[in-house]
């Protein structure tokens, strides 16, 4: 890796710094546009604060940037591919537990890294997958809000219709 | 992928929580199956789900037996369809209970833009309150003596179906009314004509400068009861097309009459999909046919059906020249050799082809490995027909070189064998994103036994078949429920299903809405 290349500090909501590589920060769309709208990318001393991302999120996240530096930017019509391919290594690193992964999304639309968001939304959805309302519910944990007779309705308006 | 049934809820935890935008990013990759399950989980999913609108992929199946029902429900809350469907083949809809229709329709009315019916006295009472309507579908409504509709009752109207069976008054009225349209023009049109060709083509015409899809049905017509006059009106009528995107002849027998029409028809017509079929063996060959096609449509055509019995080696040349920009392409295997084949379809790796129904193979063997090791991207496969033969070696390859399928049609294999084989050479995983599957059960059968970590979870239908090595019963049934979650559609050949059964089979496919082509509710 090139010697040059200048770090950057970044601060997590608890106070931690991270010193990080610019490449590799700049992963993020949101601190991208900090760095360049406030002419931050020269100044090696500037520290950005991130507000909403806690020490240990922050810590998996860089290890996703580091992982995914080399990664063109993905095409944005390019649907199909990104749903079908999750890599074994990002399957790997989004098996956490339920809060952290929920953290997870939390930090990556706040980042605006759309890979890793697109990854850790495709592994709650399908975590649905296949399942009824009630193995759904105990999963995540969900109270059922319907009362009996909405319920019923609800039921019968499911039966009635069929996929287009 | 790996699953991720080793996470679990974290004990005594609350309810996590994510912004709306985030939970419809994920609900947006699911399937229609899924979202009707989602949607019954909690009130805010509910209304996410609505937000989705979920509502206007699916559609309303209204029945004689269902009609009250649907009124008290649509008198709590807003129903939102676009498409519906009145279904009266059991229970035809009294007229008593047409006022409980209009108030249905006079609520829901201006959202429909798609509607099936099978009964056109019901289509007369609606008539007025179907202002968006843009597809209408007669195909299944039988005759009914004094019921009139005017087309220009729908100003919106874009594609329509007539009807197979609709007797003579019915059919030459509604013809009539089809070719008096004159607040729009139609795209989409599916014309069926038992009688009068004459007619038929006169309601054709007034339609030929704007159709873009055609479907057409002569049924009874042989050519030499068609007079000079007539040809020359076939002529006339199919010159004036200029539009046309989509030609589905399957149901025009006589091969003269195909040939008119590809001959009349100009090259400006973007011809993307071409259909045609013939299932007599004494036929004259179809070969110039598709020479026609080639020579006028190869540099817009993505899709060809060419279904004909006597497709021979000399076919073979002219696919050749279209193949490699196809994305779809049926044919049927029975008359040509294995070479044959792969060069119509694959001389060279073939990355277009994302479609293939190849009806009645021979193909075994290498020349199958062959074939499906430069098809890399389908999506699609129909091995189906009496003369195929599917055994182990064949299920392999596919296992091996087809990682994108996801409709998957196989005959019962003919494998005489231990499972050992198959098991040992399976890349099964590859087609865990399987969405359509018809086969015996040995394919399933391998994860089972491998006990692989792999489940069907986007499998929704499942046509099995008993094979030799593993003959399908009720119980097996019960077996295999877990590797395929979401089955909404099962049809298990040649067994039956008392309400017993059912009651049993539903508790191990929660999903499941049609058995044996019987609906669940």
């Amino acid at each position: 890796m090139c010697d040059e290349m200048p770090n950057i500090k970044l601060e997590s909501s608890d106070g931690e710094i991270f010193d990080v590589d610019v490449k590799i920060a700049k992963c993020s769309g949101t601190i991208r546009t900090m760095l360049e709208d406030c002419g931050m990318e020269d100044n090696v001393n500037a520290i950005v604060p991130l507000l909403n991302v806690n020490s240990a999120i922050l810590r998996k996240i860089l290890v996703w940037a580091d992982h995914h530096k080399d990664d063109p930017l993905p095409a944005e019509d390019d649907e199909n591919k990104r749903t079908y391919h999750i890599s074994l290594w990002d399957a790997d690193f989004v098996k956490v537990d339920q809060s952290t992964l929920f953290d997870l999304i939390l930090a990556a639309n706040y980042l605006d890294i759309k890979s890793l968001l697109h990854v850790t939304c495709k592994t709650v959805a399908n975590m649905m997958e296949g399942k009824t309302p009630e193995m759904i519910r105990k999963f995540f944990n969900i109270p059922n809000d319907f009362t009996p007779a909405e319920k019923e309705q609800l039921g019968a308006e499911n039966e009635w219709s069929e996929e287009e | 992928m790996t699953t991720f049934s080793d996470i679990r809820s974290d004990n005594n935890s609350t309810k996590l929580e994510l912004p709306n935008e985030i939970w419809m990013k994920i609900f947006s990759s699911l399937t229609h199956g899924d979202l009707l399950q989602i949607n019954l989980v909690c009130k805010d999913w509910y209304d996410l789900i609505v937000a989705l609108n979920i509502k206007h992929k699916s559609k309303l199946v209204i029945t004689g037996q269902n009609l009250k029902n649907i009124y008290d429900l649509m008198q709590r809350g807003t129903l939102r369809y676009k498409c519906i469907e009145i279904d009266e083949r059991s229970n035809e809809i009294s007229s008593v209970d047409h006022v409980l229709l209009c108030e249905i329709f006079e609520q829901i009315g201006s959202d429909i833009v798609q509607l099936k019916l099978y009964n056109l006295s019901t289509l007369s009472v609606l008539n007025n309150l179907l202002p968006n309507l843009k597809e209408l579908d007669l195909l299944c409504v039988g005759p009914k003596k004094g019921v009139s509709i005017d087309f220009n009752k729908f100003p919106n109207l874009k594609s329509l179906k007539m009807p197979h069976f609709a007797g003579n008054y019915t059919r030459s009225h509604l013809l009539e009314s089809l070719t008096q349209i004159s607040r729009t023009r139609l795209e989409k049109l599916l014309l069926i004509d038992n009688y009068s060709l004459k007619d038929t083509l006169k309601a054709l015409a007034s339609h030929a400068s704007s159709l873009r899809w055609l479907q057409l049905h002569f049924n009874s017509w042989c050519f030499s009861r068609i007079t000079l006059p007539l040809l020359s009106q076939l002529s006339e009528t199919f010159k004036t097309f200029s539009h046309l995107e989509l030609l589905d002849m399957r149901a025009i027998e006589t091969k003269e009459l195909k040939k008119i029409i590809l001959e009349n028809l100009s090259t400006e017509n973007p011809l993307q999909t071409i259909v045609l079929r013939s299932d007599c063996m004494d036929d004259d060959v179809h070969d110039d046919l598709l020479e026609l096609i080639a020579q006028k449509w190869s540099g817009s055509l993505e899709c060809l059906k060419f279904l004909c019995w006597d497709t021979t080696g000399n076919s073979v040349n002219q696919l050749s020249l279209m193949s490699g920009k196809l994305k779809s392409l049926s044919m049927y295997g029975c008359r040509l050799a294995a070479h044959d084949i792969i060069h119509s379809i694959a001389p060279k790796t073939n990355n277009k082809l994302r479609e293939l129904n190849l009806f009645h193979s021979r193909l075994i063997g290498q020349s199958f490995c062959t074939l499906v090791q430069r098809l890399p991207n389908l999506i699609a496969l129909n091995l189906t027909g009496c003369n195929s033969k599917v055994g182990d070696e064949e299920m392999v390859y596919i296992f091996r070189h087809l990682p994108q399928m996801r409709h998957l049609f196989l005959p019962p294999c003919i494998s005489q064998n231990g499972i050992e084989y198959l098991c040992s050479n399976s890349n099964i995983s590859n087609l865990k994103r399987l969405q359509t599957l018809s086969s015996c059960l040995c394919p399933i059968n391998v994860v089972q036994i491998l006990n692989l970590n792999v489940k069907f979870k986007e499998l929704r239908y499942f046509k099995l078949y008993s094979c030799q090595r593993n003959p399908v019963s009720k119980a097996r049934l019960t077996d295999i429920a877990a590797y395929i979650p979401a089955l909404e559609k099962l049809f298990a050949v040649y067994l039956l299903f008392d309400n017993n059964d059912i009651q049993e089979i539903r508790k191990s496919f929660p999903r499941l809405r049609e058995l044996n082509r019987r609906r669940l509710f």
